[in-house]
């Protein structure tokens, strides 16, 4: 697996997962890394983990500040964003790392088989140092309308 | 002939999100019914009568094929359809989903189009009846 082709099936399955079930436009950001996006730190920030095990193993994190959690929530689920629990917001935000993973892997290459973990809540400020750009880590910055989100994916095992 | 309908999966929203297509797409639902496991799907089907499965794949504790083996192993339950709503996109997984009797498969993201294509080949409706996604008294905003 060359990173150039997992860059290209990430970005394709976070726009058909953004645009197709969110209606979301997006715009992917030219950085590497948080540093170069200070804005999503301004924010109370909400972060999705997936674990993956297959022909390589390893995480992915999904950034995203509450506030467009929220309204994202909100139109997923048709209530108005004050009505919602923690839980429904936590629940969109990890529902979307599953789909934008999960649908990445078939577009990678539709005949390797990868287990997904369930996804957790996890604190996003832990995952931001030491990020680097080498061939095992991937960074995805994103500017929406709102504001900013970011994927991370790290492989911890790498395949054949 | 109103279908009652079992949402399987361990996303809150998700569940939401299925119930308001599929309602949506202008099928006559009589209950819905929900489930955040496979376990607690089981003891649904167990207690109620269930025309129509729509299950996940990855979830805690029983998932979506373990489900649909106890499913299609119990004389009483099997012959219910079942159809897996998965983010998997490996075909390896897709046949192993079919070749244990699932009746379809619906790949997440799924536009609401393609959710009711697929229910109304199960169920024998037409797609194209009165009731549309533009015909229903729910907001649709999906």
């Amino acid at each position: 697996m060359e990173k150039k082709d997992l860059t290209a099936a990430m970005t394709n399955s976070i726009s058909e997962v953004l645009e197709t079930m969110f209606f979301m436009p997006i715009d992917f950001l030219e950085v590497e890394n948080f540093d170069a996006m200070g804005q999503i730190k301004e924010t109370e920030t909400l972060a999705a983990r997936l674990t993956f095990k297959g022909p390589f193993s390893g995480y992915c994190l999904f950034h995203i500040p509450r506030s467009v959690a929220a309204s994202l929530s909100a139109d997923f689920m048709g209530h108005e964003a004050g009505d919602l629990t923690d839980d429904q917001i936590s629940g969109t935000v990890m529902e979307i790392a599953n789909m934008v993973v999960g649908n990445m892997f078939g577009l990678l290459d539709e005949t390797l088989v990868f287990d997904l973990g369930v996804p957790e809540l996890v604190s996003s400020g832990d995952f931001r140092g030491g990020f680097s750009s080498s061939e095992r880590e991937l960074f995805l910055g994103i500017q929406t309308l709102e504001d900013y989100l970011a994927f991370q994916v790290i492989i911890d095992v790498a395949g054949h | 002939m109103a279908y009652n309908i079992l949402v399987v999966d361990d996303s809150l929203p998700m569940r939401a999100v299925i119930k308001k297509v599929v309602k949506a797409s202008g099928f006559d639902v009589g209950e819905f019914f929900e489930a955040a496991n496979g376990k607690e799907a089981l003891d649904v089907l167990k207690d109620s009568w269930v025309d129509l499965v729509l299950t996940d794949y990855n979830m805690p504790d029983m998932d979506g094929l373990e489900l649909l083996a106890a499913i299609k192993g119990d004389e009483i339950m099997k012959e219910i359809p079942v159809v897996m709503i998965t983010t998997e996109g490996s075909q390896q997984r897709i046949r192993e989903f079919i070749d244990k009797g699932a009746a379809a498969y619906v790949k997440k993201p799924f536009t609401p189009d393609e959710m009711k294509s697929k229910l109304c080949q199960i169920m024998g409706e037409p797609e194209d009846g009165e009731e549309g996604f533009d015909g229903g008294d729910d907001e649709f905003d999906f």
